[in-house]
């Protein structure tokens, strides 16, 4: 039976420590966040939207609080239980889409799929079929330094969904995109969340992407403002 | 594989030079074995043809290679009259310079009894062996160096020999040999009753102990060794002199090659370092950044290998051709050992680097835009 939370978070708090200076990152974040939604963290630079994200992601432990992901706490989580969930479960998109320069746009996405130790065959199967269906098959042998930066977005989208993430973490995933592309992206992801009963989190201060979203949270200096 | 290839062939030029420099490396090891393999072999073939039972020395003296051995000449005949002894040759082993025009070469001149062979050059590839005073067999690599043939004449001293023969398993790399008979030796060297060693054979069916301590009372201040301990003697001496040269220039070139290597893994690692980043955030398994890293360098080093074997033969031949001395004998089990020894080296080069990748973080690409 699925949690009905994919994430969960309890009082949670970051403080960075620079020398004898405390910086704080998030404080006192309490929320959840459950399947088929599409939740939109808002904020200026420095309202920690990063922080929480990377938070989520485990890849940052919090100063205080409890974070959940898939109903475990993520302490209980191994170093190696954690690169799984995250090969197995969690999808990325980055601001500046991240792909890897040296392979094609098919080889970046069965990249993930072999991280999730998907056998050969099988790579190139889900591989191929996530191209079609989302219209780019063209891409999938150019090198990403061919491509347009929407084309880089697409084939960073498709290489989020490729393991069938159960959820999204999308970091400014419109920024470095025009209004056409960044539409096309954000109703991806918005189908992606909907049609799937899937979990997606795009951190953003890009203020179009608010229709697009089930839920806003509003963040400014760490704190959550306006849930 | 895949991405390692990719990674490597990103800057195809890095990768022809790296792959060239390790290449080097290796040829240099395969270098110094051959050498090894060349000087000992030659250093002692004369030693090993000379297939004799006892070889009869100066009292402390274990080797002919880097000792001095004077006994009497006159105890040939007593050593004959043994009635195990069925043959017995005295030899004269002198240091000398050969005239040529004006330039001066250092040859190890044997003299030896031309009517038994023992002492003498082990195989002739050209013309005949000695037969009278004025004749000399020349070491093939020293005629080449110094353009002598058969039929010409060279000066030792104030003597002029005839050079009736061509010898090959005579180059000790870093002296040659020579033959003549003994008379002439002992007149080169002005000691007519001067010996440095007897090459004794005996009766199959002898009793070799009991032979050598009848010789022993016979000759004093002599020393007595078999066939075998005599050459293992001076394997070892030569070895203690030539494989700590050997070693050093060898782990030079070790050393080199995983330096080499773990600098362009770690420019590689660096170059790849958002890369690298994104894979660890992207959830790749424990092992998998490492075996990357790892199997960069066991790329190279297979590829450099594969090229050191290939341009090895042709530049040891042109070597050879500029330096006639120059003797080198390689063997498969030298190769593979040489290709071990980079493969070694090459992971080991990858353990270094691997340091830099654990210094990649992946929150880094968060905040890079």
């Amino acid at each position: 039976m699925k949690d009905k939370n994919i994430v969960s978070l309890q009082s949670v708090s970051k403080t960075y420590k620079i020398n004898a200076h405390s910086s704080v990152g998030v404080k006192d974040i309490t929320l959840n966040v459950s399947h088929g939604e599409l939740v939109l963290f808002l904020g200026p630079s420095g309202s920690g939207k990063t922080t929480l994200l990377t938070l989520i992601a485990g890849l940052l432990k919090p100063s205080e609080g409890i974070i959940s992901l898939f109903g475990k706490t993520i302490d209980s989580f191994t170093v190696s239980e954690l690169q799984k969930l995250r090969a197995e479960k969690i999808g990325f998109i980055f601001q500046t889409f991240l792909l890897i320069d040296s392979l094609t746009a098919l080889q970046n996405v069965e990249l993930v799929l072999r991280f999730a130790s998907k056998s050969k065959r099988e790579v190139r199967r889900i591989a191929e079929n996530i191209f079609r269906e989302l219209n780019i098959e063209y891409l999938a042998h150019k090198l990403p330094t061919t491509m347009s930066q929407g084309e880089k977005q697409r084939v960073a989208v498709a290489r989020a969904i490729a393991n069938n993430a159960d959820l999204i973490l999308a970091d400014e995933p419109t920024a470095s995109l025009d209004t056409e592309n960044g539409s096309i992206i954000i109703e991806w992801l918005n189908t992606y969340a909907k049609a799937n009963n899937k979990c997606v989190i795009v951190v953003s201060h890009d203020l179009r992407l608010k229709e697009y979203a089930h839920r806003i949270i509003y963040l400014e200096d760490g704190r959550i403002i306006n849930a | 594989m895949l991405y390692t290839i990719k990674i490597l062939l990103n800057h195809p030029t890095r990768l022809i030079l790296t792959v060239t420099g390790i290449a080097l490396c290796m040829i240099l090891m395969l270098f110094l074995f051959g050498i090894y393999k060349g000087v000992s072999d030659g250093s002692v073939e004369y030693i090993r043809e000379n297939k004799v039972d006892l070889w009869i020395l100066q009292r402390n003296s274990t080797n002919i290679l880097r000792g001095t051995s004077i006994l009497s000449a006159y105890h040939t005949g007593r050593i004959k009259k043994n009635e195990n002894v069925t043959e017995v040759s005295p030899v004269l082993l002198l240091l000398t310079t050969v005239k040529n025009s004006n330039k001066r070469s250092t040859i190890f001149l044997a003299g030896y009894d031309t009517e038994t062979g023992l002492g003498g050059p082990p195989k002739l590839i050209k013309g005949r062996n000695v037969k009278t005073d004025n004749e000399i067999v020349l070491d093939n690599s020293f005629a080449q160096k110094n353009g002598f043939n058969v039929g010409d004449e060279l000066i030792i001293f104030e003597d002029t020999l005839k050079v009736c023969g061509i010898s090959s398993g005579t180059n000790a790399f870093v002296i040659q040999y020579a033959f003549t008979t003994l008379a002439e030796a002992q007149s080169l060297l002005g000691f007519p009753g001067i010996i440095t060693c007897y090459l004794v054979k005996l009766k199959k069916t002898s009793d070799i102990d009991n032979t050598v301590k009848e010789l022993q009372t016979l000759i004093d201040g002599s020393v007595i060794y078999n066939h075998n301990d005599f050459l293992k003697n001076n394997i070892k001496e030569m070895e203690s002199g030539f494989l700590p040269i050997l070693y050093a220039v060898a782990s030079l070139g070790a050393i080199v090659l995983t330096t080499v290597l773990s600098l362009i893994l770690s420019i590689n690692i660096l170059e790849r370092k958002k890369d690298f980043a994104v894979m660890k955030i992207l959830g790749s398994p424990s092992g998998f950044l490492p075996k990357l890293i790892i199997q960069q360098a066991v790329f190279i080093s297979l590829i450099s290998g594969g090229l050191s074997i290939v341009l090895y033969f042709p530049l040891v031949s042109i070597i050879e051709k500029l330096s006639p001395e120059v003797s080198t004998i390689i063997t498969l089990s030298q190769i593979i050992l040489v290709l071990i020894i980079g493969l070694i080296m090459g992971v080991l080069s990858s353990v270094i680097a691997l340091s830099r990748l654990r210094k990649i973080y992946p929150l880094e690409v968060f905040y890079e835009r």
